[in-house]
């Protein structure tokens, strides 16, 4: 406690990071759920490519999460995957990097 | 007496070996496969069949513990049907990667043989989303809820333990085989529930992860 001007850069460090590390993309529409944290570089429009990457993050982390975050719920739908080949390609996508984000050593 | 009681035993043996090995073609792929994993493909035309038993016999000489396994011919691919047949590429690219999968995890899910596991896996109970997904497929088209439970049940034999490998096997029927190659819908729902279903089990029974869940 000596200088406590350290602590307070430290705490504005910090908080420069907050939204990087716990923010999703926008139009995801997440809400309040529960999220992986350090997320970055994931598509952010509003299009079905986009929509189907927040479908498959989604189901993966139901899948290969740990506590909060599995308790997501799944998002297939069998209709859009085998319709739309855009909200298809993103769900593959946004599965299988989700589930790599979170754990690499996973099959 | 004693002479009965070892001709029994022998008998019983030789007879075990003998519907063991009724699992694979040859003397050779059967010394070099996991005695259980079943190298007879699936019903379906020819290209179908010879993609199964080449994929498989290619991922089970992958594995490091057989050394007859080892020594085999590595990879296994027929050129005129890889050239030719997206049938024979679909199946080769499923089959190797099931086989892949079975072969590890039978050794490490081997202890489920004997230990009972009391766990309580909370993510699989009745009623739940989760396990619903394996049992019966989400909404969709037939084809794609067909090629969902057919894609899971493949799944679940991958990765499963041997509750699992037991009653479920490789299962990708040539009937929806439209033309030269699968009804996309089913081939949908087949390749996006393996992922699914074999990733459960893989979590489900790993040591290191199940206490987590």
């Amino acid at each position: 406690m000596k200088n406590p001007s350290i602590f307070i850069l430290l705490a504005l460090f910090l908080s420069s990071c907050v939204t990087e590390v716990f923010s999703m993309p926008k139009s995801w529409d997440w809400g309040s759920k529960p999220r992986y944290f350090m997320m970055r570089g994931l598509p952010d429009r509003d299009d079905d490519y986009t929509k189907g990457f927040s479908d498959g993050c989604q189901s993966s982390f139901a899948m290969v999460a740990h506590g909060a975050v599995r308790s997501l719920d799944t998002k297939y739908d069998g209709w859009k995957m085998t319709t739309n080949r855009l909200y298809a390609a993103g769900f593959v996508d946004g599965e299988e990097h989700c589930t790599y984000v979170y754990d690499w050593d996973i099959t | 007496m004693f002479m009965i009681g070892i001709l029994r035993k022998t008998l019983l043996i030789l007879s075990l070996f003998s519907v063991i090995g009724c699992n694979a073609p040859s003397f050779y792929d059967w010394i070099s496969k996991p005695m259980l994993l079943d190298l007879n493909p699936p019903p379906g035309p020819p290209e179908y069949r010879a993609a199964y038993y080449d994929a498989c016999m290619t991922a089970a000489q992958e594995n490091n513990q057989n050394v007859f396994a080892l020594h085999g011919r590595a990879m296994i691919k027929n050129p005129e049907f890889s050239n030719k047949s997206p049938i024979y590429r679909s199946v080769w690219r499923s089959a190797y990667i099931y086989c892949g999968l079975w072969i590890p995890y039978q050794s490490r899910n081997r202890a489920s043989f004997i230990k009972p596991d009391f766990t309580l896996q909370l993510k699989s109970i009745f009623g739940s989303k989760k396990h619903n997904l394996l049992q019966e497929a989400p909404p969709g088209p037939y084809p794609f809820r067909v090629g969902w439970e057919e894609g899971c049940d493949t799944g679940k034999a991958a990765t499963g333990s041997s509750h699992q490998k037991m009653p479920y096997r490789f299962i990708k029927s040539a009937k929806w085989i439209e033309g030269d190659r699968f009804n996309p819908e089913y081939e949908k729902g087949w390749e996006t529930a393996f992922w699914w279903c074999q990733r459960y089990y893989d979590i489900m029974e790993s040591p290191d992860r199940k206490g987590f869940l």
